[in-house]
């Protein structure tokens, strides 16, 4: 009887060293695999935020110059008259002026933050200041199809999730008659 | 022997809250990945709803603007406007002539040397313009129009249906205007119904459809 206990305890040495390191495997590949599918999850919502304010902020932008030409319109203005030249020859920034509640349009400089725009913490907005946190460049081109007749807006959005990764982008088009 | 028997009783301990420990980080991620896979489809919905928007209200201007240019200089549709000839004063209702092809080229919104931003045909799913002589919310007299529509160059991949009607008399929708007042009479008056598509396949699973309408 004693042998036999003997026996069974010498075949069992080592089993726990083993046991110990098939458990520490097990740990390492499947905690890695969650945690990067965790970071990696951390990162496409970031992302997935960024997308969704640069839309608005696209939509913005055409919807601003949509009313700019109503405006020039109503106002027996020449279509696209109330544009700044920039807009037509290469981009520009459109702008909102909360004090009196209007726009503008003028060419990308260090006026307006080169078109960069940045959540404004007083306005509750995203506005061409130089405050920190995350980037957007917002330009608005337009190219006439018709002198005085017709034209194809392009609001563009860039950004960079995080500083050194590719650079993403959203851009909607709309096309303007002016009856 | 109490030893032995108590050292069998330990093994596989270490095994067992290994696995423990990596199922509920497993949960954990998965949920996390889950949560994070729907925010991203949400608000790539949110970005194919601007393309669909934008393509309507392009359409709807693309329309509107074609219309004008097929009137004379008095505000009279000419018989080859693509959307019917209205004439309220000399009570004139009549389908375009001659008649959109299906398959072929209707109008398009470019000029000259530029590229085709729009172009339009008949929505042959819908049939031909047509005249209805009592329809509508109450016993209007109209001439239907439904065309396709599909963007190019820089709108390629994006389209849109319109459906233009134009009434001669009675009354034939009161919910196209918001505003007090809007309903009752409608003659003389243009309805337009735009619905862009973020993509050209209307069976497509990402197919998303924003809607505008007016009457002028």
């Amino acid at each position: 009887m004693n042998n036999y206990l003997i026996k069974k305890s010498l075949t069992s040495q080592g089993f726990t060293i083993i046991e110990s390191l098939v458990a520490i495997t097990i740990l390492i590949v499947g905690v890695l695999g969650p945690m990067t599918a965790a970071t990696r999850g951390i990162t496409d919502g970031y992302y997935a935020g960024n997308q969704l304010i640069a839309t608005y902020l696209a939509q913005e932008a055409l919807e601003l110059a949509g009313a700019q030409i109503i405006n020039d319109r109503e106002d027996s203005q020449a279509f696209l008259n109330g544009f700044d030249s920039s807009c037509l020859t290469s981009s520009c920034a459109v702008a909102i002026i909360p004090t009196n509640i209007s726009f503008s349009f003028s060419a990308c400089t260090g006026a307006n933050n080169n078109c960069k725009m940045t959540y404004n913490t007083t306005g509750g907005f995203y506005d061409y200041s130089s405050d920190s946190g995350q980037e957007f460049t917002r330009t608005l081109k337009i190219t006439p199809i018709q002198t005085d007749k017709q034209a194809l807006l392009e609001a563009k959005v860039t950004w960079f999730n995080k500083a050194g990764t590719p650079e993403r982008n959203i851009t909607l088009y709309r096309y303007v008659s002016n009856p | 022997m109490s030893l032995i028997h108590n050292k069998n009783q330990n093994q596989g301990v270490a095994l067992l809250f290994a696995v423990l420990m990596v199922s509920i980080v497993l949960t954990i991620s998965l949920s996390l990945l889950n949560i994070t896979y729907k925010q991203i489809i949400l608000t790539a919905v949110s970005k194919e709803s601007q393309l669909a928007h934008f393509i309507a209200i392009s359409a709807l201007d693309c329309v509107r603007f074609t219309n004008e240019l097929n009137r004379t200089i008095d505000g009279v549709d000419t018989a080859a406007n693509p959307f019917g000839q209205l004439d309220v004063f000399t009570s004139l209702l009549n389908v375009p002539n001659p008649m959109p092809t299906i398959g072929v080229e209707k109008f398009a919104c470019a000029e000259g040397p530029n590229p085709k931003v729009i172009s339009a045909e008949v929505d042959g799913d819908e049939g031909m313009p047509q005249e209805v002589l009592s329809g509508g919310l109450e016993n209007a007299h109209y001439v239907t129009s439904r065309y396709k529509l599909t963007g190019s160059g820089d709108l390629s991949g994006l389209c849109a249906k319109a459906t233009v009607v134009k009434v001669l008399s009675g009354n034939f929708a009161d919910d196209y205007v918001l505003e007090p007042g809007g309903g009752g009479s409608d003659v003389g008056k243009i309805f337009y119904s735009v619905s862009g598509q973020n993509t050209c396949d209307t069976s497509s699973s990402r197919l998303v459809e924003r809607r505008v309408r007016t009457r002028i």
